[in-house]
């Protein structure tokens, strides 16, 4: 069975926001998006430093069959990339919100997450 | 697009059991995965994996005129099948030696069975049809007759624990044996599209769920895994083996596709076999090579191939990550003079380019071989 934690906020580009500590959230995506992608190849993913508006795109995941673009759920400056990606990019399969959390972000405006969807609202959502 | 209903195989309820994904696969409901790509395919590189191929179209060819039907149809030398129970793999070709499709032909005591793609049964029972000759009868028999295919390593023993039967131990590639296997009669090609030994196995559809059962049972001594078409994709890449609507298409030749080796000019006349003579002396312009890259992202069908200057030199058919090798392999067509193994050339991925190298077919290559 696929799984949403309640404990984490969601977008419809399959991305989730963890709740936030000292400005900062972990982003990753879903676990229906690690389904739907499968085995997961390549993790390309932006540099420290780098800033990104919300809806704006910041990497692309690649697997076996397809190839898709990572959207910021919320506007922010990257302060942390997952360094493990690099040589087993299957942990986003494995352990999408643990080990394979993509990026850290400090927020740069906090009132976007008041739009997010809830795990409710984002099972919901796939489900349509 | 084709709105048509989803066509099915016998097994489709079995593979919903089994939790696989399903994709539409030339209009079948097709499994693509049951786990994951990875364990599937290694599973098979390991060990022996089970695919449903049963969405592969069957005819069968009768008559005094079948040789010479088929033999005009084909650049392949027909008559290399002396024997019943043998078989060659090669391609239908049009007029101007475009591949209409690529199919296994095995000589039996009817006649002379004929294995073709899911995608193009339709259009070659037409083109069949457009070519019939007196003395022949052709049957289409998909959906009577079922096809698994058992690939891997182990997938000779499993065969002979369940048959006792000590010459598979001796059968040839693409030669055919009558099997039964705990009571369902099959029969049994040592052929496959992964680039292991393999047998693909033939049963009356009546039987097939029977048969699927029993290997995934007594499979599991070997870890048998049952196998989507996502590793089978991934294995037929690594071994460098073309598919059709990739690497294989009306517009291209069997000599443009390195399938030279199928074409025999002293057989006599065939069709598209004065294309090929042109193609033989006038130079090919383009041809099919091997690339691999060496970052971990995937040259797919469709990107561009350039040259150290950035000039077009070719286009992608099939790319994946080759899960076995840990890099990115692809094939492509490009221009003759950038074929040559060791060549460097550029792929476009995404607006960068990303460097490969042509190499040797195939990618992989098993250590001992049927």
């Amino acid at each position: 069975m696929l799984n949403h934690p309640d404990k984490f906020q969601y977008v419809k580009t399959h991305e989730y926001v963890s709740s936030v500590e000292n400005d900062t959230v972990t982003i990753g995506i879903t676990d229906f998006a690690q389904d739907q992608l499968g085995d997961v190849t390549f993790v390309e993913l932006p540099k420290i430093g780098a800033s990104f508006s919300i809806e704006k795109k910041f990497g692309v995941i690649e697997s076996v069959k397809s190839v898709s673009d990572l959207f910021m759920p919320v506007s922010g400056e990257i302060i942390e990339v997952n360094p493990k990606l690099d040589s087993s990019p299957e942990l986003v399969n494995n352990d999408c919100y643990g080990d394979g959390w993509l990026v850290k972000i400090k927020l740069a405006n906090a009132k976007e997450l008041n739009n997010l969807m809830s795990a409710q609202e984002y099972a919901k959502f796939i489900a349509e | 697009m084709n709105t048509s209903p989803l066509k099915t195989t016998m097994l489709n309820q079995e593979h919903r059991n089994l939790n696989a994904k399903m994709v539409n696969f030339a209009g079948f409901d097709m499994p693509i995965q049951y786990k994951n790509i990875t364990s599937e395919h290694l599973s098979v590189r390991e060990n022996v994996g089970i695919f449903d191929v049963s969405h592969m179209g069957q005819f069968e060819v009768s008559g005094t005129g079948s040789f010479a039907y088929l033999q005009n149809l084909i650049p392949s030398d027909l008559s290399k099948l002396i024997h019943n129970d043998t078989g060659l793999y090669t391609q239908l070709l049009d007029n101007k030696a475009g591949i209409i499709d690529d199919l296994i032909i095995y000589k039996r005591d009817f006649g002379y069975l004929l294995v073709v793609n899911a995608s193009n049964i339709e259009k070659n029972w037409a083109w069949l049809q457009l070519q019939l000759k007196d003395n022949l009868q052709i049957v289409n028999k998909t959906t009577e007759r079922s096809l698994l295919a058992l690939q891997g390593p182990k997938a000779e023993q499993l065969l002979l624990d369940l048959t006792n039967n000590q010459d598979l131990t001796s059968l040839k590639s693409f030669g055919i044996i009558n099997l039964n296997i705990k009571g369902i009669s099959v029969f049994a090609a040592r052929s496959g599209y992964t680039g292991e030994d393999g047998f693909e196995i033939f049963v009356e559809s009546s039987n097939v769920i029977g048969l699927w059962q029993v290997l995934l049972d007594y499979g599991q001594k070997y870890n048998l895994k049952p196998c989507g078409l996502g590793a089978r994709d991934t294995l037929r890449i690594e071994a460098a083996l073309p598919l059709y609507g990739h690497e294989l298409t009306e517009a291209t030749t069997p000599l443009e596709a390195s399938l030279g080796w199928c074409v025999k000019f002293d057989k006599g006349n065939f069709i598209g076999r004065d294309r090929l003579v042109k193609q033989q002396e006038s130079g090919l312009t383009q041809k099919l090579i091997c690339l691999k890259t060496f970052n971990r992202i995937i040259p797919r069908q469709g990107y561009e191939v350039v040259n150290n200057d950035g000039q077009n030199v070719g286009i992608v058919t099939s790319g994946t990550m080759a899960l076995s090798l840990g890099y990115p392999v692809a094939m492509a067509y490009v221009k003759l003079e950038f074929s040559n193994p060791d060549t460097q050339l550029q792929i476009m991925i995404r607006g960068s380019s990303e460097l490969a190298q042509v190499v040797k077919r195939p990618f992989y290559k098993r250590s001992q071989k049927k």
